[in-house]
């Protein structure tokens, strides 16, 4: 095995430039492989931490009530049962307790519970239907952060304030300090002050909704015990339906994750995904139908001398191993060439692009799939070789030698 | 125990396909006795290379019996055949065939190494007495494009003997070098087989090797030449 080695290097070394092209065609197969990757795994990061930034990454809520069987006489004839019944409101009961195992669950960064419902904003003749938010004081940051993206007042959720987004208050024609009238779709009214003005660019949120503290929202909306929902954060947006998973079965609550919300973008990150599977694939028949075409390229050149050995009693597995060798070294050499070069470019790219604005290449270096690729390219390219061992395995020494 | 190196009977060859078939061994019985120094004669197309690399085990028989060192040859499978070769025969080719990408040392031992799977001590020790006994001790390192033909040809003869072969076949080793380094090529096959006891088959044109050797056969259309038809 050692002498054999030995031959492969040295036919490999004997041969620079074809050895060189072979490589440097392998490194580039190699290198657009790990750009694809990079590209792909970083722009799912990209996304997913777009996505889930400002939102809730688990939200529970009050079950939904189906109608279903209480008591059977053995299975076959319904005795009793509920029915849907729409003439109680949703609400989380006895949410102190649920909050607090939310809470505590591992996993779980932050819990903000939360009260929501509709009401109309009335300034003058001026009327807007709005989604009334209501959070702690504490939690106002929690889910989406709102004080950044404040552009006049502060951040501060009172008993009487309220915060609204610019395009509501430019409808309503509403500054900081002013007072609006409240009329909740319960029935209720308040005169609150404006306290902030935010803009965060999403139309709904900067146009539809308002947020007030908690206990503004309970006397507002009416909900003397009850909350809404509570949303959660986490610490791994990917642990959401799991945990959710648990949350629903321990709390007997409604629990989604931000997954099942958001379908459309695995849809699409998936889609990007095959997309991505089918340029690796590419390169990688690429780089076996170029070893494998090169090397019997060298196989026919080097009949003459295969004929040689096998006159010397040098057997097949020799002659096969020779050439199998050389396809190994290409691909290990090519891949760990492009693999170094797919790395630099990477890196290279993700400079440039935080350098512009961070979404030009949301490409990630730590994501280029070296190793499988290392690995895949090796294999591809031993596998390469079999065709042309086979061929060099069977030249005739007779047929050549008599030339 | 007994001195026959090499027997054959009745072989046989024959070339092509059912309706193109054309006989070029008709029948051939000899022996080869241990350690003989033996010419092999005859005109162009006679059959000389076929009988080698027959006799060589590269190419099957059509038929007829083949026993080297009472080993039957006929009947071993492809395996077994190459390791026979590699231990008990050494060619010996008129264009030297050597590969081009080694040394001249690399050369001599590669039959040895690439059977052994190794590069042994031994082995370059070896290959190198046999080259500083051909006249190339200050020729080892070098690539063999850059011999000249006669170096080539005393390279190549080294490999031969490299595995202390019982039988060397060696098809016009001179045929391409001119008279004074033929005459030392000559020198050096007839030296190997006194120092070795290795047997030669030489299949040769030149009528100046065939009186240097102990013994001539010669094949006129793939049959040997009796006495009568010789004179
Ligand atoms: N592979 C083959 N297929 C068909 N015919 C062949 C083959 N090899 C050799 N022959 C024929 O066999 C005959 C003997 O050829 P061979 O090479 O053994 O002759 P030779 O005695 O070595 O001649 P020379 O002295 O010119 O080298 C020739 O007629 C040749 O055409
Ligand atoms: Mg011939």
């Amino acid at each position: 095995m050692r002498f054999a080695i030995k031959v492969a290097w040295r036919y490999l070394a004997s041969n620079r430039t074809q050895t060189a092209l072979l490589l440097g065609g392998v490194a580039i197969g190699v290198l657009v492989f790990v750009f694809m990757t990079a590209l792909i795994g970083g722009l799912r990061v990209f996304l997913i931490v777009q996505t889930t930034g400002n939102i809730a990454h688990v939200t529970l809520e009050p079950p939904e009530r189906v109608a279903r069987l209480i008591a059977t006489d053995g299975g076959y004839t319904p005795l009793v049962a509920t029915v849907a019944s729409n003439t109680k409101r949703a609400q989380i009961f006895a949410w102190q307790t649920l909050l607090y195992a939310a809470e505590t669950t591992p996993g779980v960064k932050v819990a903000s519970p939360q009260i929501n419902g509709n009401a109309f904003l009335v300034k003058g003749e001026a009327i807007s239907p709005v989604l009334l938010n209501g959070l702690r004081a504490d939690r106002l940051d929690a889910i989406s952060a709102i004080t950044p993206k404040i552009i006049a007042g502060k951040a501060q959720l009172d008993i009487d304030g309220i915060l609204i987004g610019a395009k509501l208050a430019s409808n309503l024609g509403l500054r900081i300090g002013q007072p609006v009238v409240v009329r909740s779709d319960r029935g209720r009214v308040r005169t609150l002050t404006v306290r902030a003005v935010y803009r965060t660019g999403v139309g709904s949120l900067d146009e539809r909704v308002a947020f007030v503290n908690i206990q503004l929202a309970r006397t507002l909306l009416d909900l003397p015990q009850g909350i809404s929902q509570i949303e959660l954060k986490l610490d791994d947006v990917n642990a959401a339906p799991g945990i959710a998973t648990a949350l629903g079965r321990t709390t007997g609550l409604k629990a989604t994750s931000w997954v099942d919300r958001n379908a459309q973008l695995f849809v699409a990150l998936n889609s990007q995904a095959q997309t991505g599977s089918l340029i690796q694939i590419f390169s990688l028949i690429t780089i076996v139908i170029g070893v494998s075409s090169a090397l019997l390229l060298t196989t026919y050149r080097r009949r003459g001398e295969i004929a040689i050995m096998r006159s010397m009693g040098i057997s097949r597995v020799f002659v096969v191993s020779v050439f199998i060798l050389q396809g190994l070294f290409i691909g290990l050499l090519g891949a760990s060439i492009g693999a170094g070069a797919g790395y630099g470019f990477c890196i290279l790219l993700a400079n440039l692009s935080r350098r512009l604005d961070g979404s030009a290449f949301p490409i990630d270096p730590a994501q280029g799939g070296y190793v499988a690729v290392i690995v895949l390219t090796t294999l591809g390219s031993v596998l390469a070789a079999i065709l042309p061992a086979r061929a060099a395995a069977r030249v005739d020494p007779v047929e050549v030698l008599n030339q | 125990m007994s001195d026959v190196l090499y027997s054959v009977r009745d072989l046989v060859k024959d070339f092509g396909t059912d309706e193109l078939r054309t006989r070029v061994l008709k029948g051939m019985s000899f022996e080869l006795v241990k350690g003989e120094f033996v010419a092999l004669l005859g005109p162009s197309g006679s059959g000389k290379s076929t009988l080698l690399t027959i006799l060589g085990t590269l190419l099957a028989p059509t038929s007829g019996a083949l026993e080297m060192l009472g080993q039957n040859l006929v009947h071993l499978d492809e395996r077994r055949l190459t390791e026979f070769r590699n231990r008990h025969i050494g060619f010996v080719f008129q264009f030297h065939h050597l590969l081009p990408d080694f040394t001249a040392v690399e050369n001599v031992l590669f039959p040895a190494a690439a059977s052994a799977g190794v590069e042994t001590a031994e082995a370059r020790t070896r290959a190198r007495d046999l080259l500083n006994r051909v006249g190339l001790s200050d020729r080892q390192e070098f690539r063999t494009p850059k011999l000249s033909g006669g170096q080539k040809q005393r390279v190549a003869i080294a490999r031969a003997l490299m595995n202390h072969p019982a039988l060397v076949l060696a098809d016009e080793p001179t045929g391409n070098l001119d008279r004074e380094t033929a005459d030392q090529v000559l020198g050096l096959l007839r030296d190997m087989n006194r120092t070795e006891q290795t047997t030669f088959l030489i299949s040769t044109h030149d009528p100046h090797v065939a009186a240097f050797c102990d013994r001539r056969i010669t094949v006129i259309d793939g049959r040997f030449a009796t006495e009568a038809e010789l004179r």
